[in-house]
C-alpha cells in the first residue's frame, strides 16, 4: 500500500523554527542488526527492518516477543547490545531521547495530571524553545486536529479515556517529529472506544503523512491499521508483509496460527510439484495443495476457518464430532475433533449450519486452493 | 485518654500554677526563654530543610535506580540511623566529631587543621539532621511511589533532560509530599531534648533543654508548661497551615 505525497500546507510549519527537517514529515527509518540482551536473556535478535516514509507499520507479537524492547530502542530509552538504529539516514543507536526527534504514544495516557491539556501539549514545544505565541497557536491547532477545540484549560482527569488518549496524540505530533511511536496505545480503552480511536488513529495518519510504528497484541487492530505488519515472536521477526500478504499467504506455521487464526493440521508426508505448490499426505487423503517456504523443513497444512464448509468441494475433507458451537449472529463457530488431527475450528454461516449439532458426527470440506502448506516453526 | 488528659492537664497548669500569664511573660521576657525559643525555631527550620532535601535526594535515587543493590544499599544508609536509640545515635555523632574524632583524624590526615565541633550548635544541627532524614526520606519516597514511571518516560520522549524532568514533573507532583514531610521534621525538632543536652552542652539552649532547667533546678513548674503549650501552638500552627495550603486530601494521600 502506497502513502500519497500529499505534502500538508506550509501554514502549520512554524516559521520561527529553524531545525532542518522538522517539516519532511514522516522520516525513514532502518534497523540494521539490531540486538539487545539483558545478562543472558535476548530480548530482540538481530533485527533487521525498513520502514518508508509515511508508512504505518505495526509490530504484533504476544507480550514478551521483543516488541516493546524494539520501541524503546527506537526512542532512545535502551541502548542497542549490537546493530544501528538509522532514522532518515542517520545513526541514533547510541543518542539521547531528546537528540532524535521522536513522539511516543502511551498505553496508561501518560498525561501530566497536574498541567492542563494546552499545557501537556506545549510541553514538547517547551522544550523546543517554540515561542510563546507559536506555541499558543500550534496548541489551538493540535485541539482542533485530535477534535478537542475548547478543552485546552481543561485537566486531563476531567476528560474521558478516548479523550485523554486523543490529547496523548496531539502531544506527541504537536512538535511534527520525523516518527511516532505507539506503545498499546488503545490497550486501556474498551471495544467501542477502540473502534472509534482506530478510526482516529488511521485518519491523523494519513492527514499528517506521518511515519508511525505501532506495537499491539491485538491482531484486529494490526489488521484495521497497517501498512505493513512486521509479526514478532521470541525477540524475532519472523514475518514481515502487508496484512493481505500475511493473512492470505503466511510464511509460516506461526504467523498462520497467530494472524490468520487457522488451523494447523499435522501431514503424513509432503514434497515439492513446484515453487508453489506440494502434494501433501493429509486426513488420510492425498492433495495438491499452494506451499511456501523452502520445502525441506517439517510442515503443517494451514487452513483458515473460514475455508471450511459444509457443503461437498473438491479438496479437503474432515469427518469429525461437533465439540462445540458459538453463534456470532451472521457466523458460528464450530469446533470440531478429528481422529489424528485433532481440534479444528471453522467459521461457518449461522443460517446454513443451523443443523449442526454437539456431539454428532459432521463432515467439513476445504477447497485445495483456501489451503497453505507452511513450514512448521 | 493518654494523648489529651497530659495535653489539658498541660495548658490547664500553664495558667493556673503561680499566677496564669505571667507564665507565658517569664518565657518571653527572660533572655534564656528568648534565646531557647528562638534557637528551637530556627533550627528546627534548619534541620526540616537540610533533612528534608537529603532524604528528597537519597529517595529520589531509590526511587530511580535499576540496580536492587544500590537500593537496598541506600535504603541501610537512611534507615540505619532509624533503627538505633537515641543515646547510641548520639554517641556516634560524639565520636564523629569529637577532638579526637573520626572526623577530625580525617581532616589531620589530609593536612587540615582540626574542627571543633563538639558542644556548638553546629553539633546539635547535625545530629538532628542525621535522626530525621530517615522520616523526611520515607515520607517523600511515599509520595515520589506515586508518581507513574511512564510520565517520566513520556518527558524523556519529548527529549526533555533529567533536570527538566525533576523541575516540571516530579517537584510539582512530589510538592505535597514534600511540604507534608517538611512540616513533620520541623514538628518533631521542636521536641528533640537528648541531642541539644548531649552535643550542643551549655552552650546551645534549645527549649527542651530550657524546660527541664524550669523543672529540675528551678521547681518552675508553671513557666515550664508554660514554654511546652508555646511549643505545641507553633507545631499545631505549622501544621495547620500546611494543611490549608496542601489541603487535606493530598496530605493523606501523600502521607498514606
Amino acid at each position: 500500500m502506497t502513502v500519497s505525497d500529499e505534502q500538508i500546507p506550509a501554514a502549520s510549519v512554524p516559521t520561527g523554527e529553524g531545525r532542518a527537517g522538522t517539516n519532511g514529515r514522516g522520516a525513514a527509518l532502518e534497523l540494521r542488526g539490531v540486538s539487545k540482551h539483558f545478562g543472558s536473556t535476548v530480548a530482540l535478535a538481530e533485527a533487521n527492518l525498513s520502514v518508508r516514509p509515511g508508512e504505518f507499520l505495526t509490530l504484533l507479537g504476544p507480550s514478551g516477543s521483543g516488541k516493546t524492547t524494539m520501541l524503546r530502542l527506537i526512542v532512545g530509552f535502551e541502548a542497542p547490545t549490537s546493530g544501528q538504529i538509522l532514522l532518515r539516514g542517520s545513526d541514533i543507536s547510541h543518542m539521547s531521547p531528546a537528540e532524535r526527534d521522536i513522539g511516543m504514544v502511551f498505553q496508561q495516557y501518560a498525561l501530566f495530571p497536574h498541567m492542563t491539556v494546552a499545557d501537556n501539549i506545549a510541553y514538547g514545544l517547551k522544550i523546543r524553545r517554540w515561542p510563546a505565541a507559536e506555541r499558543k497557536h500550534k496548541v489551538e491547532e493540535m485541539l482542533e486536529l485530535i477534535r478537542l477545540p475548547g478543552f485546552g484549560d481543561r485537566y486531563p482527569r476531567q476528560l474521558s479515556g478516548g479523550q485523554q488518549q486523543r490529547v496523548a496524540l496531539g502531544r506527541a505530533l504537536a512538535y511534527d517529529p520525523a516518527l511516532i511511536l505507539m506503545d498499546e496505545p488503545l490497550g486501556a480503552l474498551d471495544r467501542t472506544l477502540r473502534l472509534q480511536m482506530e478510526e482516529e488513529i488511521r485518519r491523523l495518519h494519513r492527514k499528517l503523512n506521518a511515519t508511525v510504528i505501532y506495537v499491539t497484541h491485538d491482531q484486529q487492530e494490526a489488521l484495521a491499521l497497517s501498512d505493513r505488519i512486521a509479526i514478532m515472536r521470541d525477540g524475532r521477526i519472523v514475518a514481515l508483509g502487508t496484512p493481505e500478504e500475511l493473512y492470505y499467504r503466511p510464511g509460516n506455521s506461526f504467523v498462520a496460527s497467530f494472524f490468520a487464526n487457522a488451523n494447523l493440521l499435522p501431514v503424513d508426508g509432503h514434497e515439492r510439484r513446484s515453487a508453489d505448490t506440494a502434494w501433501v499426505h493429509c486426513a488420510g487423503q492425498e492433495l495438491e495443495v499452494p506451499a511456501v517456504g523452502g520445502g525441506g523443513e517439517p510442515a503443517v497444512l494451514s487452513v483458515r476457518r473460514r475455508s471450511l464448509r459444509l457443503g461437498p468441494a473438491d479438496g479437503l475433507r474432515l469427518d469429525g464430532t461437533v465439540e462445540e458451537t458459538l453463534l456470532f449472529g451472521d457466523e458460528r463457530e464450530v469446533a470440531m475433533s478429528v481422529d489424528g488431527i485433532g481440534r479444528v475450528v471453522a467459521v461457518l454461516d449461522a443460517r446454513d449450519s443451523g443443523e449442526v449439532r454437539v456431539g454428532e458426527p459432521i463432515t467439513l470440506y476445504a477447497p485445495a486452493a483456501d489451503t497453505l502448506l507452511v513450514p512448521e516453526i | 485518654m493518654f494523648v489529651l488528659y497530659p495535653l489539658v492537664k498541660l495548658g490547664i497548669d500553664s495558667f493556673s500554677t503561680g499566677d496564669g500569664l505571667s507564665n507565658y511573660a517569664a518565657v518571653f521576657e527572660s533572655a534564656a526563654g528568648r534565646k531557647a525559643l528562638i534557637t528551637t525555631v530556627i533550627g528546627s527550620v534548619i534541620v526540616a530543610v537540610l533533612a528534608v532535601g537529603i532524604g528528597g535526594i537519597c529517595s529520589w535515587y531509590i526511587r530511580s535506580t535499576k540496580s536492587t543493590f544500590a537500593r537496598i544499599v541506600l535504603w541501610l544508609a537512611v534507615l540505619t540511623p532509624f533503627w538505633m536509640g537515641t543515646v547510641t545515635k548520639n554517641y556516634a555523632i560524639v565520636l564523629l566529631i569529637a577532638e579526637n574524632g573520626a572526623l577530625n583524624q580525617l581532616l589531620d590526615v589530609v593536612g587540615l587543621s582540626g574542627l571543633d565541633l563538639l558542644y556548638t550548635p553546629t553539633a546539635v544541627l547535625l545530629g538532628m539532621v542525621y535522626t530525621m532524614v530517615p522520616y523526611a526520606a520515607v515520607s517523600i519516597y511515599g509520595a515520589l511511589l506515586t508518581i507513574d514511571d511512564s510520565l517520566l518516560s513520556a518527558a524523556r520522549s519529548m527529549g526533555a533532560s533529567r533536570a527538566r524532568i525533576i523541575r516540571t514533573i516530579v517537584l510539582p507532583l512530589a510538592m505535597p509530599g514534600i511540604v507534608a514531610s517538611t512540616a513533620l521534621v520541623f514538628a518533631i525538632s521542636l521536641g528533640f531534648y537528648v541531642t541539644p543536652v548531649l552535643l550542643g552542652g551549655a552552650q546551645t539552649p534549645f527549649m527542651a533543654t530550657f524546660i527541664q532547667d524550669r523543672i529540675l533546678t528551678f521547681f518552675d513548674y508553671g513557666v515550664a508548661s508554660a514554654a511546652s503549650v508555646v511549643l505545641l501552638v507553633i507545631a499545631i500552627v505549622i501544621l495547620g497551615l500546611v494543611v490549608a495550603l496542601v489541603g487535606r486530601e493530598r496530605l493523606v494521600r501523600a502521607i498514606a
